[in-house]
């Protein structure tokens, strides 16, 4: 532009552990960075000079709290399930399965109990250095895809199934063994009947193939999770003057709502896309749904006992979680809070 | 100074450090900590780049397979499983000119089945072929020389460290990466068996054991019964199929196949009797050594390439050669001869390092396949193994014949360097070529 | 001051026999999960996240010994032409050189120090609840240990280097 008013630049490094053929990761890159930029270009005060550091170059996966916490970058995307033990909280659409199929409900839920819950950011602040700008997920609803057709739940017994973190839980009342591997892992896993299944959705069934060696999709809809956070180390946050703190914290709240949008897209054309593809979808009854429910244990409870020990009001953070849901009309086939 | 100057700054630093005989993993780790104070303007975040790079970085099942696999490797070597498979080579492969020779190269390909360590495949063979050719009349430069050359055949035939050590920083499949090292390997060591047998031909005066006298003593050696070719071929076929057949028909990760092999060359050792509780433990203990120096050796150049990254480097790099305009075979060419020209100063190791992280952002935006740039850069930082002043192959085969006087490390590097343009050559043919790596893939 | 040394390489290499042991038992753990999920169908939990705490484990309980033991990668061949034409000299930079290495790990140390109580205090685990959990703080035990280890014995290594230093004759 050619007036004549300086514009103050201001270096900012951004890092994730996973490179931008990850969908959050290109959502990122191509709306998150260039809308800050639009936005801050309007005022013209400042401009940003992003040194991009994706694909684990300067922290791999379960790598980015503390390349945030220590400074080594300023803003960065956490995929949270890789920190029980340092942030719980955010396991919450984790340990209640079955509730909702809403990726973007789910995360603006989470959000809006940050708000409601200022002990969180407030923790986030002391132990970890940062400041959480919004949480997000790419996981509309995780199914099983199995190498055979399943018509009952007893069939599970016996079977081994990947999966990682929390969500090998969700088989462990069925009887079936969870082998703990990453995504990438899963066709291989599966067609060399080192597993019978894996645990994943439409969307990632698609991009890894899984149609070839697991053609069945049992779909259970066990849910939407969110698992990633946009969060930028605290002295950088006091660094960047208010204007831009603001762009960045709106922009990111923009993202979340963006990803979600895009996530329900692709979950749409997935789901066809796996049957086209020679994919069979097998949808359960809902007694099967039912039955799937209270054969899990009830992790929302132990996780609320968690945070309850770590001094979060964890029983009225669930409580709050579900009567959202509640309130929202969402398909829950078990009430976790209500044990 | 911009991340630009500073990242620029950084690679003389270490070159001319390393140069200077700084251990490298202190030269990376320390360069790439006052980089990143410098880039951060905190004390804070370079003592936890390297502290993270420390402990975070190496928390990965992955990992597990260096130690696993460095142990399969000295314990096949302790089995003299190398010596078997050179009377089996031999007992074929002698009436050819130069047969010595290339059964020398056959049983090193054959033994790079079972090995992952180059330098295991240059001790082994150190013992076992280069006393047997100079017996029968082959010239000791021409001997070492091929020793040398096809040790490097070790870490390009599956299983491979080094394979696996690439893997690891671009998160490519360590299958698929296994499977891109057959063909080339292959490749390799039939153009040094026709070079051999042209050497033998052409050249008999440079080669020796060619004349009638040492040809008939040749063919009343090594005959081998029946069940000789049995016995000494069974426990190999039975590790390649463990390790390699477990990795290929799903049965393992290649970690489990690591620990799978180390039990199976253990229990080898163990029926063969090559092996009592002292020797036992010694391996261990070099195996502890080895391990912690490549692994080490990893987490010093995690923090140079995170340095990297934060510096902006890479991509600043990317940009100016995508503007400079000299396409894919001149940014390959550049590659090569750099990797070349580390390799007269540095191991494979730290070559690949070093450099991947430094060219994979400029190779990205290309369209290559991330397998077959694998394959070049081992076979490219392989051939720094041959060369002078630091070729590690050459040095290893120097200590192991520690007690003969009559075989310098001159004859070493010199009896070396024909393999070394053959290499050459092969890694050229392999560029312009990709589906040689790939077909199998 | 030689029997301190003494002492010290006792620790070193005890050290070393340490991860040397556990790089025995991962072989076989890691035989026994094999076997355990082909025979019994069953996978056995935790494997995956003892591997991965193992690996740091073993490098800092073996450094120190490789270090000792001169295994730790370095490209000499010039650094020998020098000790040869000029030995004050290359004595001189030997030390340098050392130094630098108990500078490196004690960079290393800065961060170890800290990891390790935030872990112990905040009781940080592998895996996760209800499946296979393992606290970490132990691992950064090691860490801060291995470090503290690996930076003295490049202190000894630095006092040889000194005494060589001392010995020799000068040259210009
Ligand atoms: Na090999
Ligand atoms: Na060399």
């Amino acid at each position: 532009s050619g007036n004549a008013k300086a514009t103050e630049i201001i270096p900012l490094t951004v890092i994730d552990a996973y490179a931008p053929t990850a969908l959050w990761v290109r959502v990122f890159m191509n709306y998150y960075l260039p809308e800050v930029d639009r936005r801050l270009a309007e005022k013209g005060n400042y401009e940003i000079d992003w040194n991009r550091a994706f694909g684990g170059t300067v922290a791999k996966t379960g790598g980015v709290l503390e390349a945030l916490q220590y400074g080594l970058a300023d803003i960065g995307i956490i995929t949270s399930p890789y920190h029980p033990d340092k942030i719980p909280f955010f396991n919450i659409s984790y340990v209640t399965p079955l509730v909702t199929k809403d990726i973007g409900l789910a995360a603006r839920t989470v959000d809006e109990l940050i708000q409601r819950y200022p002990q969180i950011s407030n923790q986030a602040v002391e132990d970890y250095n940062q400041v959480f700008l919004t949480t997000a997920g790419v996981i509309d609803t995780y199914q099983v895809f199995m190498n055979q057709s399943i018509d009952s739940l007893d069939q599970f017994r016996g079977t081994k199934i990947c999966g990682v973190g929390l969500n090998l839980r969700y088989v462990q009342g069925l009887g079936a063994a969870g082998v703990p591997a990453g995504l990438g892992d899963y066709y291989n896993n599966i067609s060399t009947g080192l597993t019978e299944g894996t645990l994943a959705w439409a969307e990632s069934a698609v991009a890894y193939k899984l149609y070839e060696v697991a053609p069945y999709m049992i779909d259970i809809g066990l849910g939407a999770v969110t698992s990633k956070i946009i969060s930028m180390n605290k002295k950088s946050f006091d660094r960047v003057p208010e204007e831009v703190r603001t762009v960045l914290q709106e922009v990111a709240t923009d993202y979340r709502d963006e990803l979600a949008n895009e996530t329900d897209r692709r979950a749409e054309r997935s789901r066809h896309e796996f049957e086209e593809f020679g994919g069979t979808i097998i949808t359960l009854s809902d007694e099967q749904r039912v039955e799937w429910a209270n054969s899990l244990p009830n992790m929302a409870k132990e996780w609320a006992t968690d945070l309850e020990e770590r001094g979060l009001p964890g029983n009225q953070i669930l409580r709050d979680y579900m009567d959202i849901m509640r309130s929202e009309g969402q398909p829950i086939v078990r009430n976790w809070d209500q044990e | 100074m911009t991340g630009f100057e500073i990242g620029i700054f950084s690679i003389f630093a270490i070159l001319i450090l390393i140069y200077s005989g700084l251990y490298v993993p202190v030269a990376l780790g320390l360069v790439s900590f006052v980089s990143v104070w410098l880039l951060r303007g905190s004390l804070e975040a370079p003592i936890y780049l390297v502290t993270l790079a420390a402990s975070n970085s190496l928390e990965d099942y992955i990992f597990g397979v260096i130690p696993l696999f460095v142990l399969m490797g000295l314990l096949v070597s302790q089995c003299e499983l190398g010596r078997d498979i050179y009377e089996v080579a031999n007992h074929l492969l002698k009436k050819l000119k130069g047969g010595l020779g290339v059964a020398t190269v056959a049983a090193n390909a054959a033994f790079a089945a079972i090995t992952g360590v180059s330098i295991a495949s240059a001790a082994v063979f150190t013992r076992v072929s280069v006393p047997e050719m100079i017996r029968f009349g082959y010239k000791p430069r021409f001997a070492v020389g091929v020793v040398a050359g096809s040790s490097v055949l070790g870490m390009l035939i599956p299983p491979s460290v080094m394979l696996i050590i690439y893997a690891l920083i671009t998160e490519q499949s360590v299958a698929d990466l296994f499977t891109a090292g057959i063909m080339p390997g292959i490749l390799l060591s039939l153009c040094y068996a026709v070079a051999i047998i042209s050497m033998a031909t052409f050249f008999p005066e440079y080669v020796g054991g060619q004349d009638e006298a040492s040809k008939l003593a040749q063919e009343k050696y090594s005959n081998l019964t029946t069940s000789d070719l049995i016995n000494k071929t069974t426990p190999i076929l039975v590790l390649i199929l463990l390790v390699l057949g477990g990795i290929y028909g799903g049965f393992f990760t290649p970690t489990e196949a690591g620990a799978v092999g180390a039990i199976g060359a253990l229990l080898v050792a163990i029926i063969k009797r090559k092996l009592n509780r002292k020797a036992f433990w010694s391996v261990l203990v070099e195996t502890g050594h080895i391990a912690a120096s490549i692994l080490m050796l990893i987490v010093a150049a995690t923090m140079y390439s995170r340095m990297l990254a934060l510096s902006g480097l890479p991509s600043d790099l990317g940009e100016w050669i995508s503007q400079a305009d000299i396409g894919l075979y001149g940014i390959l060419t550049i590659y090569v001869l750099i990797l070349i020209l580390m390799g007269t100063i540095l191991d494979t190791t730290s070559i690949i390092l070093i450099m991947v992280p430094l060219f994979l952002p400029v190779m990205e935006p290309y369209g290559i396949s991330l397998v077959w740039f694998g394959i070049i850069t081992i076979v490219g930082a392989e051939i720094g193994l041959l060369t002078p002043p630091l070729g590690i192959a050459c040095y290893v085969i120097k200590t192991t014949l520690s007690d003969d006087d009559r075989i310098t490390l001159f004859d070493i590097f010199a009896g070396a360097f024909p393999f070394a343009i053959i290499m050459l050559l092969v890694l050229i043919l392999l560029i312009v070529f990709p589906s040689i790596s790939l077909f199998l893939v | 001051m030689t029997s301190i040394i003494n002492y010290f390489t006792k620790l070193v290499t005890g050290l070393n026999t340490i991860g040397t042991t556990w790089i025995f038992f991962l072989m076989i753990l890691i035989n026994i999960d094999v076997l355990s999920r082909y025979l019994f169908n069953f996978p056995i939990q935790g494997v995956t996240e003892i591997v991965e705490l193992s690996i740091v484990g073993i490098v800092f309980l073996q450094i120190s010994d490789a270090v000792r033991s001169g295994r730790l990668t370095r490209s000499d061949g010039v650094y020998k032409q020098i000790l040869k034409r000029w030995p004050k000299f290359g004595y001189f930079l030997g030390i340098i050189f050392d130094l630098a290495g108990t500078l490196f790990f004690v960079s290393i140390l800065l961060g170890a120090i800290p990891r390790f109580i935030e872990a112990y205090e905040r009781n940080y685990f592998a895996g996760n609840e209800g499946l296979f959990v393992i606290p970490v703080w132990p691992i950064r035990l090691i860490l801060v240990i291995g470090s503290i280890v690996v930076a003295l014995q490049f202190i000894i290594l630095a006092f040889k280097n000194f005494k060589l230093f001392i010995s020799s004759k000068g040259t210009t």
